[in-house]
């Protein structure tokens, strides 16, 4: 019995050795840890490899910063990008990110420097976007954001500054756990089947909350002399006649843009450029070889659809 | 209670440790083997009714209920021989099938066919793998009828029969004088079992969580919305629900078949390499070969089988595969997949009637792998109508593929890595099997020696890949809802 035993674990840990390495490509994120700087809540190690085929596919290294970027600008960035995982862009390989498309569609004369981050909504983004705008003191912010939904409850946390940390539920030795790929990947699969059905219907923000949060982005972008752009990416879904719309709550949408007007913030809808893509070339901007197409997050067409639309916005507001 | 969940491994785990516990030298000297082979079938049968009462627990006195009836009429058949009691151990099955599972069917398509209101439709619940064992129950009083199988004396054996827990939610069918006979020997949980079932029961998930599942969210957003998508996305979608399907229900297969050989017992095989099949005739030999062998033996046989003349030969396959595709489920696509095979299955024997080649003709390579390929164009075509919902989204399907449809060119890589898992494994088990001189389906199967560290190395590398690419969502078994 001895022996089988020594023989099991023999072969355990080849096995772990070669699901290692298979993780190794398949499910490598780095590892998260707190930015002391507070520009983000937090942020990953600096050149830590990653490599991700779980829902399209990246590989590379995170930057010096511990962000996604292909090149790190000395000193200050012209154009900063906040967001979430969709901006964090580890489902598309980082050339065909957003902020490196935008980057080369100024072809230089402007930096971009991207500080998406898994987890970060909009609120999070707002309550962190003064430290940002101290740190990279950009002439423009993109507050990137799929979500218009937030309720009351969530809001009001920014204004009294007491949303969740957004890792601090992850004990030391989840965390170093999570640095074997393999580890990681299998903790990942448990975590998404103790997930049940989708998320759970909001009640919208009223529209005095809405309008003190976008209060915060138009006096913080202010004080900076900066100009904030909200890009707004709602998911494209298609009905059964074959004909697309945009997944959202159009009243919410229709007040937000009518709040952004008032408080001077520029914002870059992309539901008509998705819908038109859909129409004339049948391209969703969601969604992945390997998952469901239209759903999860912004692939390659989508990241460029963005990258296009923000270049436009910002040309558009430098000719005036 | 899925074999894919955290519950069924606990709940396993316990009943083999219990029938495990019977192999103590020391309870076997002082209880005797045949005292405690009794008591693992009580063991097994408890644990088969807490298996199936976890679903719905009304659903166990269904089960209780018909196990009674075959008991009492194969009894009684023995003693008298008298057709009533046949009857009654017919009907009662017959009639547990039809109310549950075919009445509301009949009911609203009878209101709709006269335009009426649907009316005096039941609200029941069927209950989840009634047509397996309502199949089961009535092979056991059929095979006493004919006197191929004595009225077994034990209501618990039989019982067992009935609901042993491996295969009584979406089978294999086992036949009653294939299984009974087991009862009476003393089978238990042995090293060698245990190696085995463990293993085919890993590759029975691999197929099922792996591949079956993480093809569905493809195949399932295609069906949904046919329009959304390209015409080669369409095709795509067709030919992968061909191989979810197969590795969905061969999947649970193996698992039934590892849980049971686990247990020390042996389960039919159910699959044979279904998509090397040259002609639908010989399909049906390697598909669902459970079901196959008891739709002939028990209704193609005695509708008179091949034994009246060719038409009526051609009118009992395909009245047979009618019955089949009803059997699948209470809808009328069903029933048109099952009319799709019943004609090709008689376009088949008449083909080869007309170019005079008998069952054992075998064709130069060329000749087979066209064949194979067309029956696998065909079956794939099929497999539309079983999929659709309805009608109209089978229609909205082939038009998409027949128009050209334009629209999202979606190739899921899933779909991909699953159609070439799924070829690599089929070259593996012909090459393994030519060489080992098995039967093909035998090949299929990697029994590899755990008591070495390469064996080791490779069942944990496998268990560990199939639960890390396995899919997390909640995709419940297909032949569930047969």
């Amino acid at each position: 019995m001895i022996k089988w035993i020594l023989k099991a674990a023999a072969g355990g840990a080849i096995a772990f050795i070669i699901l290692s390495a298979f993780s190794a490509v398949y499910f490598n994120t780095p590892v998260y840890t707190e930015n002391p700087t507070g520009e983000t809540e937090c942020m990953y190690n600096g050149g830590q490899f990653y490599s991700y085929a779980y829902e399209g596919f990246s590989c590379g290294f995170t930057d010096s910063r511990g962000f996604k970027n292909s090149a790190v600008p000395e000193g200050t960035a012209d154009i900063l990008i906040m967001g979430s995982s969709h901006m964090e862009a580890f489902q598309v390989s980082q050339q065909d990110s957003a902020a490196d498309k935008l980057a080369a569609l100024f072809g230089g004369s402007r930096t971009v420097y991207n500080i998406g981050i898994s987890g970060h909504t909009l609120l999070y983004n707002v309550s962190n976007l003064e430290k940002a705008l101290e740190k990279y003191k950009p002439s423009y912010v993109i507050i990137e954001t799929g979500e218009i939904i937030f309720s009351d409850k969530e809001t009001e946390k920014v204004f009294d500054d007491s949303l969740d940390p957004l890792i601090t539920h992850q004990g030391k030795l989840a965390m170093f756990l999570k640095k074997f790929p393999c580890v990681s990947l299998l903790h990942n699969q448990y975590y998404n089947t103790r997930k049940t059905g989708g998320a759970k219907a909001k009640t919208p923000a009223s529209e005095d909350n809405t309008e003190k949060l976008f209060g915060i982005i138009s006096r913080v972008c202010g004080e900076y002399n900066v100009r904030p752009i909200i890009l707004y990416h709602p998911h494209i879904a298609v009905d059964s006649d074959g004909l697309p719309h945009a997944d959202t709550d159009t009243e919410t949408l229709e007040m937000m843009k009518g709040i952004c007007e008032r408080e001077n913030i520029i914002f870059a809808d992309m539901t008509d450029t998705f819908i038109g893509k859909y129409n004339d070339e049948y391209i969703l901007p969601h969604g992945f070889a390997n998952t469901s197409a239209g759903k999860g997050h912004l692939n390659r067409y989508g990241h460029e659809m963005a990258a296009e639309k923000l270049y436009e916005a910002i040309i558009a507001d430098g000719e005036k | 209670m899925v074999f894919n969940s955290f519950v069924f491994i606990i709940f396993f785990t316990l009943v083999c440790a219990v029938c495990a516990l019977t192999n103590l030298p020391v309870l076997v000297k002082n209880i005797g083997s045949e005292r405690l082979s009794s008591f693992r079938h009580y063991v097994l049968l408890a644990a088969s009714y807490i298996f199936y009462g976890w679903w719905n627990l009304k659903c166990c006195f269904i089960m209780l209920g018909l196990t009674a009836v075959s008991y009492v009429s194969a009894v009684l058949i023995e003693k008298t021989g008298r057709k009533i009691y046949l009857l009654a151990g017919v009907i009662a099955p017959l009639a547990v099938l039809g109310i549950f599972k075919y009445y509301n069917f009949f009911v609203s398509s009878f209101c709709a066919m006269l335009g009426l209101k649907s009316a005096g439709a039941l609200n029941i619940v069927l209950p989840v793998g009634v047509s397996f064992y309502t199949f089961q129950s009535l092979s056991y009083t059929i095979d006493v009828y004919r006197k191929k199988l004595k009225a077994e004396k034990s209501f618990v054996k039989l019982a067992l029969y009935i609901a042993f827990f491996p295969q009584l939610v979406a089978g294999p069918i086992v036949k009653s004088k294939d299984f009974l006979p087991q009862l009476y020997e003393n089978r238990n949980i042995t090293l060698k079992n245990l190696e085995a079932g463990v293993q085919i029961f890993v590759f029975g998930l691999f197929k099922k969580i792996v591949l079956a599942d993480n093809i569905s969210v493809f195949v399932d957003d295609v069906f949904l919305c046919p329009k959304k998508y390209h015409a080669v996305s369409v095709i795509l979608a067709v030919v992968s629900y061909s191989i979810q399907i197969m590795c969905d229900f061969s999947g649970y297969s193996d698992m039934a078949a590892g849980c049971a050989k686990c247990l020390g017992y042996d389960l039919c095989r159910n699959f044979d390499l279904p998509y090397l099949s040259k002609n639908v005739t010989e399909f049906w030999k390697r598909w669902h070969i459970s079901l196959s062998t008891w739709l002939q033996e028990y209704l193609y046989i005695p509708l008179g089988g091949n034994r009246k003349g060719k038409m009526r030969t051609y009118l009992n396959n395909f009245l047979t595969m009618l019955i089949g595709g009803l059997w699948h489920g209470a809808a009328w696509t069903f029933v048109a997949w099952g009319a799709l095979h019943g004609a090709a299955l008689c376009v088949n024997k008449a083909f080869m009637a007309a170019m005079g080649r008998d069952k054992n003709y075998k064709g130069n390579a060329a000749e087979n792998i066209i064949s194979a390929a067309a029956t696998f164009i065909f079956v794939s075509f099929c497999w539309i109508f079983f999929r659709a919902d309805s009608f109209g989204n089978a229609w909205q399907i082939i038009t998409a593929i027949f128009t050209r449809q334009k629209g999202v060119l979606h190739i899921s890589s899933w779909c991909i890595f699953a159609v070439v898992s799924v070829a690599v494994g089929y070259a593996a088990a012909v090459i393994r099997s030519r060489r080992k001189n098995l039967p093909a389906a035998e090949g299929f199967y990697p029994i590899l020696d755990l008591n070495t560290v390469h064996g080791l190395a490779v069942f944990f590398t496998a268990l560990g890949m199939t639960l890390c690419l396995a899919y997390t969502g909640n995709n419940p078994f297909i032949y569930f809802q047969f």
